[in-house]
């Protein structure tokens, strides 16, 4: 199957980043250009709240700017950035304390407007497809600790090696792998016994 | 791997094609640079805040080492209160000898109220 599957390339030069951490406005406009898309992708899968996704974003973004002077090589800085991403996300939740669901209760009034004429008949078979397996998977995912969650969306969903979590939260690959199988093994017993119960 | 590891393989594929991708507003980068500008200025504050108490310890320091070298008169009260056993055992041998009045050496207990005649 096709489905896309990010993979951390590089998407601007080292030499721009060199120049942002050196105080270049302009080059750190343009960092957080390219990667602002991924960041909030990211953070949309890590928060699953769209309404917040914006403003924890911003959030990396300035921690970013005041942490640039700590990158050591312009080669660790996608690392740097995905720590920054995944420390702004768990900060995010410890104040919210909230699991990631999609809730009319939290939506924008436009928002609202823009699902009730999707539920109008606009809504195809395709979205509300989407919308299933989103539920179904969060729902997988209650079964994980918040930090297990985070990291085994990291690994099979955002599509990150175990080289570049191992880059991202500075621990061995050993226990990385120890804490990513329990993980996956938790999901996968409560999406066998969702299958049992004929949930899917 | 079992046909459930491949499925569940498979539903974090869907998943992830299933997540909208979220498009960054027209107020985005000016909400970075809002942000970091007001992180700036709070940062400028404490800077100078830092910068005064350090300056004001400083002077604190000098003045109090200051304070140490400059030379005092010990007053009498000190004399009696730091004066070792010896030098009462003396002081009282003196009042003795020459019949002067021993209180002075004598150690002072305080009694409460009902205790004083």
């Amino acid at each position: 199957m096709g489905y896309p599957v990010a993979k951390p390339d590089m998407l601007v030069e080292q030499q721009l980043i060199e120049k942002a951490k050196g105080g270049d406005s302009g080059a750190f406009n343009q960092v957080v250009t390219a990667y602002r898309k991924r960041i909030l992708g990211t953070i949309a899968r890590l928060i699953g709240r769209p309404e917040d996704v914006e403003d924890v974003a911003q959030e990396v973004f300035v921690r970013l700017y005041y942490s640039l002077e700590q990158l050591r090589t312009a080669e660790v800085f996608e690392p740097w950035l995905y720590r920054l991403t995944i420390n702004a996300c768990y900060d995010y939740l410890r104040r919210t304390k909230r699991r990631p669901e999609f809730r009319m209760a939290d939506l924008t009034e436009e928002q609202v407007i823009m699902a009730d004429s999707a539920a109008g008949g606009k809504r195809n078979a395709e979205d509300e497809a989407k919308g299933r397996v989103r539920e179904f998977v969060n729902e997988l995912f209650r079964h994980v600790s918040e930090e297990d969650r985070l990291l085994l969306t990291l690994k099979e969903v955002e599509g990150l090696s175990l080289k570049e979590l191992e880059a991202v939260y500075k621990v061995n690959e050993n226990a990385l792998k120890v804490r990513l199988f329990r993980a996956r093994q938790r999901v996968l017993k409560a999406y066998q016994t969702a299958k049992a119960n004929g949930k899917l | 791997m079992t046909e459930d590891n491949r499925e569940l393989d498979e539903l974090f594929r869907r998943y992830r094609a299933a997540c909208p991708d979220v498009e960054p507003g027209p107020n985005f980068m000016p909400g970075v640079w809002d942000r970091i500008e007001r992180n700036r200025s709070f940062s400028l504050v404490f800077d100078r805040f830092a910068r005064l108490l350090v300056t004001v310890s400083a002077l604190a320091c000098l003045v109090l080492a200051a304070l140490n070298f400059v030379p005092r008169e010990p007053a009498a009260a000190d004399t009696a209160r730091f004066a070792s056993y010896a030098d009462v055992l003396t002081a009282a041998d003196l009042t003795m000898e020459h019949g002067l009045d021993a209180d002075f050496a004598r150690p002072r207990v305080m009694l409460p109220p009902t205790y004083r005649h």
